[in-house]
C-alpha cells in the first residue's frame, strides 16, 4: 500500500505543482475554475489514451515514439507558457489593479487562460499515463493485494492534490500587486525547465546528437529523483546532471521570454498603487 | 577523371566499414521476467553508442527507470522498448522497474 502511495504521489506531485502555480497565476480571473478543470479532465483522458496506446507509441518512429511524443507535448506546453507570459506582460498590471478579466481584452485573456489549461493538461497527461499503467498493472495481478494498493494509489493522488493546494495557498500570501510578477517568473522557469527536458528527450531519441555530455553532477548533493529534487525539477527545471544542450536551451528559453515580454509588453508609466 | 573515380571508390571501400561500425551502435538486451531483470549485471563498453532493448516478458506493464542513466520509459506487457545510450563513462549504473521497485539490476560500463 505504501509502495503504491509513494509511486502515485511521485507522479501526481509534478502535475500538482503546475496546477498550484497556474491557480495562483489566474487568481481572481472569472472562469478559471472551468479552464483548470478542463485542463485536468483533458489530461486524464489523454493519459488514459496514451496508456492504452503504449505499445503503438513505443514502436512509432523506429522505436523512439515515447521520447518524441514527450518532447512534442512539452514543447506545446512551453509555447503556451511563453504566450501567456507575453500576454501578461501587457495586462498583468491592469489585472492586479482590477482583479478581474480586463474589459476590452476578455477574448485575448480567455486565450491566455486556455493556454494555461493546455499546460495543466500536458502535465497531467505526462505523469498520469504512468499512474494509469501502474494501476492497470495492479488490477491485472489482482487478488487480495489489489484493494490496499488502490487505496495507496488514491492516497497518492490526494497527496499530489495537497501539494497543489499548499503551493497555491503559499503563493496567495504574496501581496496582489506582486503576485503576478512572481507567478510570471515561476511560469518562465517552468517553461525553461520543460524546454530543457524536451531537448533531452530529443537527444534520447537520437534526433539531436550534439552536446550530450553532462557538464556537472550534483546528484550527491541533491538527487533529481529524491522528492525535493523532483519538486525542484518541476518548478525550476533542476537537473542533477545537465548536459550542454539542456543548459543552452534553458538559458535561451528564459532569454526569449524576456525579449518577447519586452517587445510586446506595454511600456506605459506604472501607476503607483497604494 | 577515371583515376580520380578509382581513388574515390578505393577511399569509400576503406572508409565504409569504419563508418558502418561507427554508425550502427552495439546491440544489447535486458529481459524482465519472473520478478527480475536478466542478465542482472550487464557489462557495456565505455565511450560507445549502445542500443539497449528492454523486453518485458511479464503480464503487467513496467517502467524501466534509472537516475544514473537518466532514463524513464514505460514498457507494455509482453512488449519491448529501444533505449539508446552512450557514449557512457566507465562506472556502475543502477536501474529498476518503477512499477515494482523490488526488480532492480545494474549495468557496469568499462
Amino acid at each position: 500500500m505504501l509502495a503504491a502511495l509513494v509511486i502515485v504521489f511521485r507522479e501526481t506531485m509534478e502535475a500538482g505543482l503546475v496546477i498550484g502555480i497556474v491557480l495562483a497565476a489566474t487568481k481572481g480571473i472569472s472562469g478559471r475554475g472551468f479552464w483548470v478543470s478542463a485542463g485536468i479532465l483533458g489530461g486524464v483522458l489523454g493519459a488514459s489514451l496514451v496508456a492504452a496506446f503504449t505499445h503503438e507509441i513505443s514502436h512509432a518512429l523506429a522505436g523512439m515514439g515515447q521520447e518524441v511524443f514527450s518532447a512534442a507535448v512539452l514543447s506545446l506546453a512551453v509555447v503556451m507558457l511563453v504566450g501567456h507570459n507575453v500576454w501578461m506582460s501587457r495586462h498583468g498590471r491592469e489585472m492586479a489593479a482590477k482583479m478581474k478579466a480586463v474589459g476590452a481584452d476578455v477574448v485575448a485573456g480567455k486565450c491566455s487562460f486556455m493556454a494555461l489549461a493546455v499546460v495543466v493538461g500536458v502535465s497531467v497527461l505526462r505523469e498520469g499515463s504512468e499512474v494509469v499503467l501502474f494501476l492497470y498493472g495492479i488490477s491485472l495481478t489482482g487478488g487480495h493485494g489489489a484493494a490496499p494498493m488502490f487505496i495507496g494509489g488514491a492516497g497518492g493522488i490526494a497527496l499530489g492534490g495537497g501539494m497543489a493546494a499548499l503551493l497555491y495557498l503559499g503563493l496567495l500570501r504574496i501581496p496582489t500587486r506582486h503576485l503576478f510578477k512572481v507567478t510570471g517568473m515561476l511560469l518562465s522557469l517552468l517553461a525553461a525547465g520543460m524546454a530543457a527536458q524536451a531537448a533531452a528527450f530529443l537527444q534520447q531519441a537520437q534526433v539531436v546528437t550534439i552536446l550530450t555530455r553532462s557538464i556537472w553532477n550534483t546528484s550527491a548533493l541533491l538527487s533529481q529523483h529524491s522528492i525535493p529534487g523532483q519538486a525542484l525539477h518541476t518548478l525550476i527545471g533542476y537537473t542533477d546532471k545537465p548536459n550542454g544542450l539542456q543548459l543552452i536551451v534553458y538559458a535561451a528559453t528564459l532569454m526569449v521570454i524576456y525579449i518577447l515580454m519586452r517587445l510586446f509588453g506595454k511600456s506605459a508609466p506604472s501607476p503607483q498603487m497604494a | 577523371m577515371r583515376r580520380r573515380f578509382f581513388l574515390f571508390a578505393l577511399a569509400l571501400l576503406i572508409a565504409a566499414p569504419a563508418a558502418a561500425h561507427a554508425g550502427a551502435p552495439d546491440h544489447y538486451t535486458l529481459v524482465l521476467k519472473d520478478g527480475t531483470f536478466s542478465p542482472p549485471a550487464l557489462t557495456l563498453p565505455a565511450n560507445a553508442k549502445i542500443k539497449l532493448i528492454v523486453k518485458n516478458e511479464t503480464a503487467v506493464p513496467a517502467e524501466f527507470e534509472s537516475s544514473d542513466l537518466d532514463r524513464e520509459q514505460v514498457v507494455a506487457a509482453h512488449d519491448f522498448i529501444t533505449v539508446y545510450l552512450g557514449p557512457l563513462d566507465p562506472g556502475v549504473y543502477n536501474y529498476f522497474n518503477d512499477f515494482n521497485r523490488k526488480m532492480t539490476g545494474k549495468i557496469t560500463v568499462k
